[in-house]
């Protein structure tokens, strides 16, 4: 069942919500060509891979590769009905 | 220069901390994550009672929790024969696959299939071939559009093991191979199938209860239908041999007057025991029309103020006669007592009964009714000298058709339907009705009391109940 690549992005910033709390949607607004809403609006200008890879490295860069686990977990479930060419090698 | 240095030591000490605190929140993230889904489970579990609304609804949280293309439940049928789908639930809507009506049950002799051999061992089993588990159920075709659209991997089949044995397995259908899962699913999966299994235990149980409810309110329903007929037939037939039975009983009484010639004393032996015998069946019929009219709710009490002493008083004059043939003391005090609240006729039947009874079961010595004055109540004892009572005796003499196992001592004929009439009207009347024994042997006394009634004049009917 295809799933909207957007829901990738959801799931990740929720995720690390429960971990780091509300420090999880600041970070994530500060990803270059991402917005996102807690209210679960997202919207990506450009290459939706690279701002995902962004948003990965982002937390990485914070809580180190802890957060990269964090992530991977989120969408695992998600990733065989996205197409591959929209998820970085980093979430595989 | 020094500011530098702290700067620059104490930069990575607290990252490391944060990324050291990052690593056990998420696992701590982890847990709570799975503690909300069983929370969840158990709202599911308290929300419905129904088993397959139940099973839908869990698997439908599966489906949405873990993105699943599909979840089932099967459960073992009631003669532990077969197991049957009870809900399977797809990601992707309306597919014929989950219209559980039309899949085949699983017989529980196919020890390959995957759901008997995760009973069966009691471990989770893993299916790469959709086919497999659903294999008969479904078309080739069917199964084919359906793992095409739902994209199904894999499936996990977990066994449901209540405490009484396997109940029936959960089936979560994956999008990928059971070698991806998250953390989160591993953890979550043990406590998931407990969870599930104690939750449709319970729906199962309530679903028991109300088949069984829905019985016994048939069964009672055609027992009250029964009931009512048997009464309408003893009202009828009673009334059919009552006539009969007087007209002989006249007739009789005329032949020992010699009404109709001299009897010999032979002729008038066999005579005595006909008379016998026709009052004894008279007694048989009328208690049977008592019955039969206090259950189909025909019998009132007029409850009024009356005197219980001239009451006794006629009983007793009227049975001496029966008490001196069998040569046993019939007496009746005659204090000075209280109005009691109550139905003439009725507590004459019921002191009638009363010391009927004790002649009945009196081979030698006395029949005694004596009075008692209590704060409230006025107490009505008829004493004898007979049988007596065990325990036993007491705790069922006043149910219908029961009698005394003293009573056979003597050979005395009864019906088993005196005392209990003698109850239910005693209580219509608002008192109280027992009976004591030393035991065996020593004699009992039964009693009752009535409500004495206010001070007042009259007798009007103070007021009118069915019994």
């Amino acid at each position: 069942m295809p799933v909207k690549k957007e829901e990738l992005v959801l799931r990740i910033v929720r995720e690390q919500e429960l971990v780091i709390g509300p420090l999880a949607w600041r970070e994530a607004k500060k990803v270059s060509g991402l917005q996102v809403g807690e209210d679960g609006q997202v919207k990506v200008s450009g290459s939706f891979k690279i701002v995902l890879q962004a948003l990965v490295q982002r937390y990485e860069g914070l809580f180190g590769p802890a957060s990269v686990d964090v992530c991977r977990e989120a969408v695992k479930g998600l990733l065989p009905d996205v197409p591959k060419e929209d998820v970085p090698d980093v979430l595989r | 220069m020094f500011g530098w240095f702290k700067r620059d030591k104490t930069v990575p000490q607290a990252v490391d901390t944060a990324r050291e605190l990052y690593v056990r929140n998420a696992e701590l993230a982890s847990r709570n994550k799975t503690f909300a889904l069983l929370q969840r489970l158990d709202a599911i579990a308290l929300a419905s009672l129904g088993t397959a609304e139940m099973a839908h609804a869990i698997s439908e949280l599966l489906i949405k929790e873990f993105n699943y293309p599909f979840a089932g439940i099967a459960l073992v049928d009631s003669r532990r024969r077969a197991c049957r789908w009870i809900s399977i639930s797809c990601a992707v809507q309306d597919q014929s696959i989950c219209d559980v009506a039309h899949l085949k049950k699983i017989p529980l002799t196919a020890g390959a299939h995957p759901c008997v051999i995760a009973m069966k061992t009691g471990r989770r089993v893993t299916v790469r071939q959709l086919e497999t588990l659903l294999g008969g159920s479904a078309t080739k075709a069917e199964q084919a559009a359906f793992k095409k659209t739902v994209n199904v991997q894999s499936c996990l089949v977990f066994p449901l093991l209540s405490s009484s044995g396997p109940m029936g397995v959960l089936v979560a259908g994956l999008n990928r191979t059971d070698r991806d899962l998250t953390k989160y699913e591993k953890e979550s999966f043990g406590a998931l199938a407990n969870l599930v299994t104690v939750a449709l235990e319970k729906a199962q149980t309530f679903s028991s209860l109300v088949e069984t409810a829905r019985n016994l309110k048939a069964a009672n329903a055609k027992l009250t239908k029964l009931d009512a007929a048997k009464t309408e037939f003893l009202s009828i037939a009673s009334h059919q041999l009552r006539t009969p039975l007087s007209i002989i009983r006249g007739y009789v009484t005329m032949m020992q007057e010699g009404a109709f010639g001299k009897t010999t004393e032979r002729q008038g032996e066999v005579v005595v025991k006909i008379r016998s015998s026709t009052e004894s069946m008279i007694e048989l019929v009328n208690q049977l029309l008592s019955v039969s009219r206090i259950e189909s709710g025909r019998t009132t009490v007029e409850i009024n103020r009356m005197h219980v002493v001239p009451l006794c008083k006629e009983v007793k004059d009227f049975l001496s006669l029966r008490a001196k043939e069998r040569g046993l003391t019939l007496t009746c005090d005659t204090p000075k007592m209280a109005m009691v609240l109550g139905d003439t006729a009725k507590v004459k039947e019921v002191i009638t009964n009363l010391v009927e009874n004790a002649l009945k079961y009196t081979d030698k010595g006395f029949v005694r009714v004596k009075f008692f004055d209590e704060p409230q109540f006025v107490r009505v004892e008829v004493q004898d000298s007979g049988n007596g009572l065990t325990k036993e005796d007491i705790g069922k003499l006043f149910q219908k058709f029961s009698r005394a196992a003293s009573s056979a001592v003597n050979g005395a004929a009864g019906t088993g339907l005196g005392l209990y009439v003698c109850k239910r009207l005693i209580e219509a009347m608002g008192g109280e009705i027992w009976a004591s024994s030393a035991g065996r042997g020593k004699g009992s006394v039964f009693a009752f009391r009535l409500k004495k009634a206010p001070l007042g004049k009259g007798t009007k009917t103070m007021q009118k109940k069915v019994v």
